[in-house]
């Protein structure tokens, strides 16, 4: 009983920070509301006694993607980002009908699933007995699923090779396409780097 | 009275007990701050208010809550007021995590069980450094939302800075996950039981050091104080800030202070353990109480004899130094756990 009360505050909680990451017009305040957003998960996670998954969304995606984040839009100088018009007004509708079409794809999805088969068949006991949460999660991670695992991180690593090619052909021309030359002396700036 | 009800009740009583502890300690150890700092330079330190000037931490809180609360014009007032918070909650929630005595067995008050942790936790450890993560959020955004650039460029290299640092520290931390085979800091302390030649800190010692020089990062504490570098940028991201919202942060620095001293301890010294099976008559609150104490005075000794690094020098004490001696550390970890373990 405590336990649903505490689910539909922070359910409750999680919606309100999507409203306002989606509304601010202040970048930093949807920032702000969006890491409210994934603690709010994160307290989600916890009452579904999930507590590793909790910490690790905190220290992920709260702690270590969105601090990079509120770094970019620090270097931008985001004040006059306020009083930009938005210039695709047609845009929304096409949205509105997207977001109503993946809310129906996760309603058709949701509906068929109950919580024993979401479990994949673990108790609360099961987990008790072999060892904790953390130690239940490691196993069907590296053991179960290590395959989709390690290719999951492959195509993390392409992306994030990519996104470092893109930017640097948009610094100097072809850059992209040169191989590094170790002997080339650095650029001035980066010369008195060294201790 | 049903044990559910009396374990609802001892955690009310440890949750209260733990945050009185802590105002107090961290009342003192500012005092012991300035003290320090006195005989480091050949000074006396605070002497007027009680004996040997001891109060004086009480009279300064007096006097910040007396004082104006000035916020800039051009500041972003919301953000402003929050970023204090952003600081001081997460420093308080690890301490729920740290065990300072022993934890299930039989009943041991009145019939029922008294846990010395007020929350035994799985993931106690990732929870440490997930508080950590979040604790950047409030240096970055006290920098930012002044809009005053000396607080802009504090805060931005107080956010680098941590960040830089946090990876480090995580790397150090997995070698005693993997030598205790937990992340429950319970379990840890549990691990090294039986003398303190059973401790962390003699296996992981490189890995320890490691995690010591990246707390000092983290904590912003000379020779790292870059972010409010007194020198170059009047106090980096606390400049607008004054009054009980300046005294917020101060104490949010001393508490995190007290946590990591706590941590240290926990992870590398035993935690509440006695070193010598003859001395287990003392309780282990007062012998986490003492290595927390002696850890505190080391951090104070480095920050008053060593001087500060420049950025550059910062940044590559711990991409170049410290990262790579983590790793190497969690390598022959992993190696030796694996081949010697059970």
């Amino acid at each position: 009983m405590v336990e649903k009360i505490l689910f539909v505050i922070f359910a409750v909680l999680t919606i309100i920070g999507g409203l306002g990451t989606v509304t601010r017009r202040n970048i930093v305040h949807g920032l702000l509301f969006l890491v409210f957003t994934f603690l709010n998960v994160a307290a989600i996670f916890f009452l579904s006694q999930a507590y590793f998954l909790a910490v690790v969304q905190i220290l992920v995606y709260a702690g270590a993607i969105m601090v990079l984040f509120v770094f970019v839009i620090m270097f931008l100088n985001l004040r006059t980002f306020q009083q930009q018009e938005q210039t695709h007004r047609r845009q929304r509708w096409v949205a509105l009908g997207l977001a109503v079409l993946v809310l129906v794809e996760f309603v058709a999805i949701f509906a068929g699933m109950t919580f024993t088969s979401a479990r994949a068949g673990f108790s609360p006991d099961m987990v008790e007995q072999s060892g904790g949460f953390t130690r239940v999660f490691a196993w069907s991670l590296f053991e179960r699923t290590l395959l989709p695992l390690e290719v999951a991180s492959a195509v993390l690593l392409v992306a994030m090779v990519g996104a470092i090619l893109l930017v640097k052909k948009e610094k100097g021309g072809d850059v992209a396409t040169q191989a590094w030359d170790p002997e080339e002396a650095p650029p001035a700036n980066v010369r008195d780097e060294e201790v | 009275m049903s044990d559910a009800v009396v374990q609802l009740l001892f955690l009310i009583i440890k949750a209260l007990l733990m945050s009185l502890i802590i105002v107090t300690m961290v009342a003192f150890i500012i005092y012991f701050e300035r003290k320090f700092a006195g005989f480091f330079q050949s000074r006396v330190g605070p002497t007027y208010l009680g004996p040997w000037g001891s109060l004086q931490s009480f009279g300064d809180i007096l006097k910040l809550l007396s004082k104006e609360d000035l916020i800039p014009e051009q500041a972003d007032r919301w953000v402003f007021r929050l970023a204090p918070y952003l600081i001081f909650v997460p420093a308080f929630l690890v301490m729920a995590v740290l065990p300072f005595g022993p934890v299930g067995g039989e009943p041991n008050l009145f019939g029922y069980r008294f846990d010395y942790v007020i929350a035994n936790f799985d993931s106690g450890l990732v929870l440490f450094l997930a508080m950590g993560a979040v604790a950047v959020y409030g240096v970055v955004l006290a920098g930012w939302s002044s809009n005053n650039h000396f607080s802009l460029l504090g805060g931005l290299r107080a956010g680098a800075q941590m960040i830089s640092y946090e990876l480090a520290m995580g790397f150090s931390l997995v070698g005693v996950m993997l030598m205790a085979g937990s992340t429950n800091l319970v379990t840890i302390v549990d691990y090294q039981a039986g003398g303190f030649w059973s401790w962390l800190f003699i296996p992981q010692v490189v890995g320890g050091l490691v995690f010591f020089v990246a707390t000092l990062a983290e904590l912003n504490r000379t020779p790292f104080d870059l972010a409010e570098a007194e020198q170059e940028l009047v106090a980096g991201y606390l400049t607008e800030y004054s009054g009980m919202r300046w005294g917020l942060f101060m104490f949010a620095e001393y508490v995190n202070l007290l946590v990591v001293s706590g941590i240290v301890a926990t992870l590398y010294f035993g935690g509440w353990r006695a070193p010598l099976a003859v001395l287990d008559f003392i309780p282990g609150p007062i012998w986490l109480f003492l290595k927390i104490c002696v850890l505190i005075f080391i951090y104070m000794w480095v920050r008053w004899t060593i001087f500060r690094y420049r950025y550059n020098q910062l940044m590559s004490i711990g991409w170049k130094v410290l990262l790579p001696l983590s790793l190497a550390n969690l390598v022959v970890t992993a190696v030796v756990v694996n081949i010697f373990g059970d």
